[in-house]
């Protein structure tokens, strides 16, 4: 298992981050998965001990997003253009999640990415498909020096 | 006319210590609903770009808000669906207006709309839902909540609903 790169300052990955989730994904390069485990405070919930909507709309689009990077290099950051998501059931607070992402059709341009949230019986709560595209370069990362440094020094040999 | 809160939700609780505490109003004449905020740079995804995750949770509130123009205010759906186009970046500390509508209503069951808009106009995600009614009140679960979405809930909405 493989721990993908991280950033300072994201709402879901920067370790700075006073309110993030602080999550990471690890890559399982034989089966083309990457997974992340989360548990998300009541702060974020919509109604009473459920996440909100658009929370798990956030972890599946980071996992979605991040699924790439097990075909493309990790400076090949993509941004989503479409995402959606199917609400199958209600996504608890409070309790350990996993998100596992994988990839539909790769590409260094642009590329289909899917992504699950999974309970702790197995049941998937909520899914989403996302197509990503690779923005011109420097529009993100390289915006921030410090960012950028973070997501190098983080990012594992391919 | 100014849409009931929670006492603890993520976007919009009284007492949730993230503090978001946003709000929408109604624009009956308008047949939209509206919000007009700002989101803190934490919520970020790379430098001075709102994740676009949270640009979903600003969406799908203002879908599953957007019913109560036709159903009333104590009419508090849930998302089975939800499908986001990102036209451009959506900026952090940044006056947003995040604006919602019904596109089809069959009362238990309806198709809303939202979108974002930056000062100048532009908009900057879309968002469609399927919104669907539970069986039981979803904040039920919470007096506290619910204690909290009937105190904030206009008078006027009270009357309209009887």
């Amino acid at each position: 298992m493989i721990k993908q790169p991280t950033s300072l300052g994201c709402f879901l990955c920067g370790k700075d981050n006073p309110i993030g989730l602080h999550m990471h994904w690890v890559e399982n390069r034989e089966n083309k998965t990457i997974t992340a485990e989360v548990i998300v405070p009541e702060t974020m919930r919509s109604y009473p001990g459920i996440v909100h909507g658009g929370i798990v709309a956030t972890i599946l689009d980071e996992t979605s997003g991040r699924a790439i990077l097990l075909y493309n290099e990790y400076d090949n950051l993509m941004v989503t253009l479409k995402l959606e998501v199917i609400y199958k059931q209600v996504t608890p607070t409070n309790t350990p999640l996993r998100a596992v992402g994988r990839v539909k059709k790769p590409g260094s341009s642009k590329a289909i990415v899917e992504a699950d949230i999974i309970l702790p019986d197995g049941t998937v709560s909520a899914t989403a498909t996302a197509i990503i595209m690779r923005p011109p370069n420097k529009a993100l990362l390289g915006a921030d020096p410090a960012e950028e440094a973070e997501w190098k020094n983080t990012s594992p040999a391919k | 006319m100014k849409q009931p809160i929670t006492y603890n939700g993520f976007l919009n609780g009284a007492n949730n210590a993230l503090n978001l505490k946003m709000v929408w109003h109604d624009d009956s004449v308008n047949g939209l609903i509206y919000c007009e905020t700002s989101v803190p740079a934490v919520f970020s995804s790379y430098p001075n770009v709102l994740h676009g995750g949270m640009v979903s949770t600003l969406l799908d509130e203002t879908c599953v808000r957007a019913i109560m123009l036709e159903e009333g205010h104590d009419c508090i759906m849930v998302t089975a669906h939800l499908d986001v186009q990102y036209k451009k970046p959506t900026p952090p500390e940044t006056p947003l207006r995040i604006e919602g509508r019904i596109i089809k209503n069959s009362h238990t069951k309806a198709l809303t709309e939202a979108v974002i808009k930056l000062p100048d106009g532009t908009v900057t995600a879309i968002g469609t839902a399927v919104v669907v009614l539970p069986k039981q009140s979803p904040l039920s679960a919470s007096p506290e909540d619910m204690a909290e979405w009937q105190r904030s809930t206009d008078p006027k909405a009270k009357l309209m609903s009887k």
